[in-house]
């Protein structure tokens, strides 16, 4: 597959859930994406809690408004329910077991890379602060979670919608 | 009586009243100092002298009474007990019963009674008994007491040897104190002497020295006539226990001892300590013929053995005390080095103490971990060999101690091969405590070994001639073997034995230490735990500043390098279309926010890193201008005020005054005031109530309760002491529609606690935020 752009989606751009309880965090991520050409959809919740409501939402009342997320996007420092504690949770649920999730963190110390690692995070991404560099990470990340790997089934049992230039 | 003639009669000094009564006769007699013994001089009398003037004790009484008289008193010392001294007769011939004994100055009485004693046995028997009593009371060391009552003995019974033998604790003995009586009369050698002489153990077995605890008393009156068979009537064949018998006889073969000493009658006598353990035996030989001691005297003999037991217990009673009072005093340094092992000074006091126990060194060892190294004094061996001799305590020895005088007799050969490399330092004597539980470490006192000579009374390693057995239990023991020969013999590998007050004085030490190890231990656990929960705290702060620096720091980075693209894919040659300049300056607002937040967190950070310090200058200030000021600084002055944004009241404030720092108390009401802005109920308009609670008449010092309460959104309450931790932030439901709560109450409790006051939050339903401080009223005017 050709992983330099990802080519846009058939249907509905694919939805990230990102957990951040910061409005000021939104605007830059949102502006981000948008810069990136990342024809994401993304979905904001304040915290771990309010993840896992909206989560439960949709798999027990599926539709248009509440549609299964592609990839949920975890910041660690969140007040309430912290981002751990939301993977950890999420990793003992049999059906939110199998979501990907990727951490998304100001901190770069080991042991929070460690920690999140070892309660099921995905992968783990560092805001770094250089734009550039910045904008090559979330290619790379749409590239390959959102173009290249192929994502478990959503709850309700069909696939989530396969990218059209994706080898099958 | 009444009271008054009572009270007189308490003061009476009845103990000096000048005269005596009349049916006696009193003489207060002084020694001379003019040379002459037995010179004593009649310093007052209640009867007159027969010849006026004259001062001698003849003027009083007959030659030889006098003679009795001026004899006891220079036997007798500054004696205070009465010495009874028989019938005494005046120069008119008139017999008396004579008493003598002395003042606390040293006078002495002599005091003549009517009715003199009938002359009785018992007489002369209480008289040496009386006088044996108190010679061996009266003696200061161990050896002296065995001195006196050697005396008393020969003096009460005539045997030409009296010794007094101590059995060590090995059960070999020693003769410590003897009396030979020098005239023996025609024909007779004096005996020889066995003072100093070492016995060994099989000379006195076993079921002898168990002889000797059930029947004190052992009386062979005649070695050099046969015993008489006991003749059963009743036709049972069982042997009868003869054990507490006078008449006991003695085994042949004791028999033949005594006559090759050339003994012909022995009496022992056991001297036993108050706890019922054999100590010693007064042991009398008589060589001139038979000797019969009567049961009263035998009776008056175990008086004297019972005297010297209790004397010798007094005495070693009061040198344990003596040691371990004298090791109490050498402690405190000794102790203070246990708790810091680094205190400069401490090396004398280890070596007092090692002196006041006659140890060579001393090792306090602590477990691995323990709370202090490894202490050492005097001349111990290197830290390793200590190590390694502690692990075989640790190995080998199940109970709390070992106390050895011989120590390589103990240890296994590796071990003994290392302590031995250690040459002179090599300890033979070891007296080890466990510090504590077990694991806990040892306490050790180290003695070098003591080769020193022992004269023994014959060799002890000859062992009897075949066919005749060791001394039977039946048989007088104090009889050296076949040879009496002394035989000198080095004793090595051993040292100076431990004795009681060396192992008191050690626990004393052990006990003090081991308090010391549990405090510790009890200490550092605490520590541990308040270390365990300040990293979590620190780490937790640590976090939560970074992150709210690192946040809109990375904000700031992104959106500028966004702007920057975004300037750079901008059309040179013709203006920028309206919407890329708005979308900029949206961007470049985001920025200048960021920037802000940023600056606001480092100000706080600031803050709270001043917060916690001293209160710079406590002044008196009245609380109602700071809380004007703070509101000022809040931009809620009162023109705000007028225009009816929100209700203020400080009418429950009156005109309290409180001693503090006002700058540090402004920024408490700044951070409580701005916070009810911050969480208003936007439903409602916003109401603010501060007041002051305190004693009506306040004194300085009182403490003051300050409330700021409001109607705004409010907490959960299970959050109401979390509040006040630095960055702890909060789920929307505990504190709806924030940013979290930041730094600003974590500041407020630092400066509240640096005031000597407590700040607490409490919410209830619908009720708005209430928080409560204490402040004291000015010491200062």
């Amino acid at each position: 597959m050709s992983d330099a752009t990802p080519s846009p989606p058939s249907g509905s751009p694919p939805l990230i859930l990102v957990a951040e309880d910061d409005h000021h965090h939104r605007f830059v991520l949102r502006r981000v994406f948008a810069a990136v050409g990342m024809e994401a959809e993304l979905r904001f919740v304040s915290n771990g809690r309010e993840l896992l409501g909206t989560l439960e939402r949709c798999r027990s009342e599926p539709s248009d408004a509440n549609p299964w997320p592609h990839l949920v996007l975890l910041d660690l420092h969140m007040p309430g329910m912290g981002g751990i504690e939301t993977l950890e949770a999420m990793r003992a649920d049999r059906t939110l077991r199998v979501l990907p999730v990727i951490v998304f963190s100001s901190s770069d110390h080991p042991h929070h890379i460690d920690q999140a690692y070892a309660s099921g995070a995905n992968a783990y991404l560092v805001k770094v602060g250089d734009f550039r560099e910045l904008v090559r990470h979330l290619r790379g990340l749409s590239a390959f979670w959102l173009h290249a790997a192929r994502l478990p089934r959503v709850p309700g049992g069909a696939h989530p919608r396969v990218p059209d230039n994706a080898s099958p | 009586l009444n009271e008054l003639s009572t009270a007189l009669c308490e003061r009476e000094p009845i103990h000096i009243p000048g005269a005596a009564q009349s049916h006696g006769v009193l003489l207060a007699l002084q020694a001379t100092d003019r040379g002459a013994q037995g010179d004593v001089r009649v310093v007052a009398a209640s009867v007159p002298a027969r010849a006026a003037g004259a001062d001698g004790l003849q003027g009083f009484l007959d030659a030889r009474s006098a003679a009795l008289v001026s004899e006891a008193l220079a036997a007798a010392g500054a004696r205070q007990d009465d010495v009874l001294l028989g019938t005494l007769r005046d120069g008119d011939g008139r017999a008396w019963s004579g008493v003598l004994h002395a003042d606390a100055r040293g006078t002495s009485l002599l005091e003549l009674e009517p009715d003199p004693p009938r002359d009785s046995a018992a007489w002369p028997l209480l008289a040496g008994l009386n006088r044996g009593l108190a010679d061996i009371q009266r003696q200061d060391g161990i050896t002296k007491a065995c001195e006196a009552t050697a005396r008393a003995f020969s003096a009460l019974t005539g045997f030409d040897r009296v010794m007094v033998y101590r059995f060590h604790p090995d059960w070999t003995g020693a003769v410590e104190a003897e009396i030979v009586l020098s005239s023996q009369g025609e024909g007779h050698e004096p005996a020889d002497s066995y003072l100093g002489l070492m016995f060994p153990a099989s000379d006195i077995p076993a079921q002898a020295r168990a002889l000797y605890v059930a029947n004190g008393v052992r009386l062979i009156p005649d070695a050099a006539v046969a015993p008489l068979p006991l003749t059963r009537f009743d036709g049972d064949d069982a042997p009868i226990d003869l054990t507490r018998a006078v008449l006991r006889a003695v085994a042949p073969v004791h028999l033949r001892y005594l006559a090759n000493m050339g003994v012909r009658a022995s009496m022992s006598v056991a001297v036993t300590t108050p706890r019922g353990a054999l100590w010693g035996l007064v042991a009398c030989h008589h060589l001139r013929g038979p000797l019969q001691v009567g049961p009263d005297l035998r009776q008056a003999a175990e008086m004297l053995a019972r005297a010297l037991s209790w004397r010798i217990s007094e005495l070693d009673e009061s040198r344990t005390r003596r040691q371990v009072a004298r090791m109490r005093e050498h402690a405190a340094p000794l102790l203070a080095v246990v708790s810091d092992p680094l205190a400069p000074g401490s090396q004398p006091a280890l070596d007092a103490f090692c002196a006041e126990c006659k140890a060579d060194a001393l090792a306090l060892l602590p477990a691995a971990h323990g709370a202090f190294g490894p202490v050492r004094a005097g001349m111990a061996p290197g830290n390793a060999d200590l190590a390694a001799l502690a692990a075989w305590l640790d190995r080998s020895q199940p109970g709390d101690r070992l106390v050895t005088d011989r120590l390589f007799a103990l240890l296994d050969t590796p071990l003994a091969a290392r302590l031995g490399k250690a040459g002179d330092l090599a300890p033979a004597g070891l007296l080890a405590l466990r510090l504590a539980g077990p694991q806990s470490g040892w306490l050790l006192l180290l003695r070098r070994e003591w080769r020193h000579v022992v004269t023994w009374a014959g060799d002890p390693r000859k062992q009897p001639e075949p066919g005749r057995p060791a001394m039977a239990g039946s048989v007088l023991p104090l009889s050296p073997r076949a040879s009496f020969a002394a035989w000198t013999e080095e004793i090595a590998g051993r040292s100076a034995a431990w004795s009681e007050a060396d192992i008191a004085t050690a626990v004393a030490l052990r006990d003090a230490v081991a308090e010391i190890l549990v405090r510790r231990s009890a200490e550092i656990e605490r520590n541990n735990a308040e270390l365990r929960r300040r990293n979590e705290e620190t780490r937790f702060f640590a976090d939560a500043a970074a992150h709210d620096l690192k946040e809109p720091l990375w904000q700031i980075q992104v959106l500028s390098g966004l702007v920057k693209e975004q300037i750079e894919d901008l059309p040179r040659d013709v203006p920028p279309a309206p919407e890329a300049v708005s979308d900029l300056l949206e961007m470049m607002g985001s920025v200048v926010g960021s920037s802000a937040r940023m600056r606001a967190t480092i100000d706080d950070l600031t803050q709270l890193a001043v917060a916690g310090r001293d209160p710079e200058r406590t002044v008196r200030v009245r609380l109602r201008d700071i809380v004007e000021e703070a509101l000022d600084d809040l931009g809620r002055g009162p023109r705000a005020r007028a225009a009816n944004e929100a209700l203020i009241s400080l009418d429950g404030m009156g005109e309290a005054c409180v001693g503090c720092d006002p700058l540090q108390i402004r920024r408490v009401f700044q951070n409580l005031l701005s916070n009810a802005f911050k969480y208003r109920d936007p439903q409602r308009r916003l109401a603010i109530r501060i007041s002051v609670d305190g004693p009506a008449e306040p004194r300085p010092g009182d403490r003051l309760r300050i409330f700021v309460a409001d109607n705004g959104l409010g907490f959960d309450p299970r959050y109401s002491t979390r509040l006040f931790e630095p960055f702890r932030r909060f789920p929307a439901e505990a504190a709806a529609g924030t940013e979290g709560l930041g730094l600003g109450l974590a500041i407020c409790q630092r400066i509240v606690l640096a005031h000597g006051g407590t700040i607490e939050a409490s919410s209830g339903d619908g009720e708005g935020a209430r928080f409560c401080f204490t402040l004291a009223e000015p010491t200062v005017p």
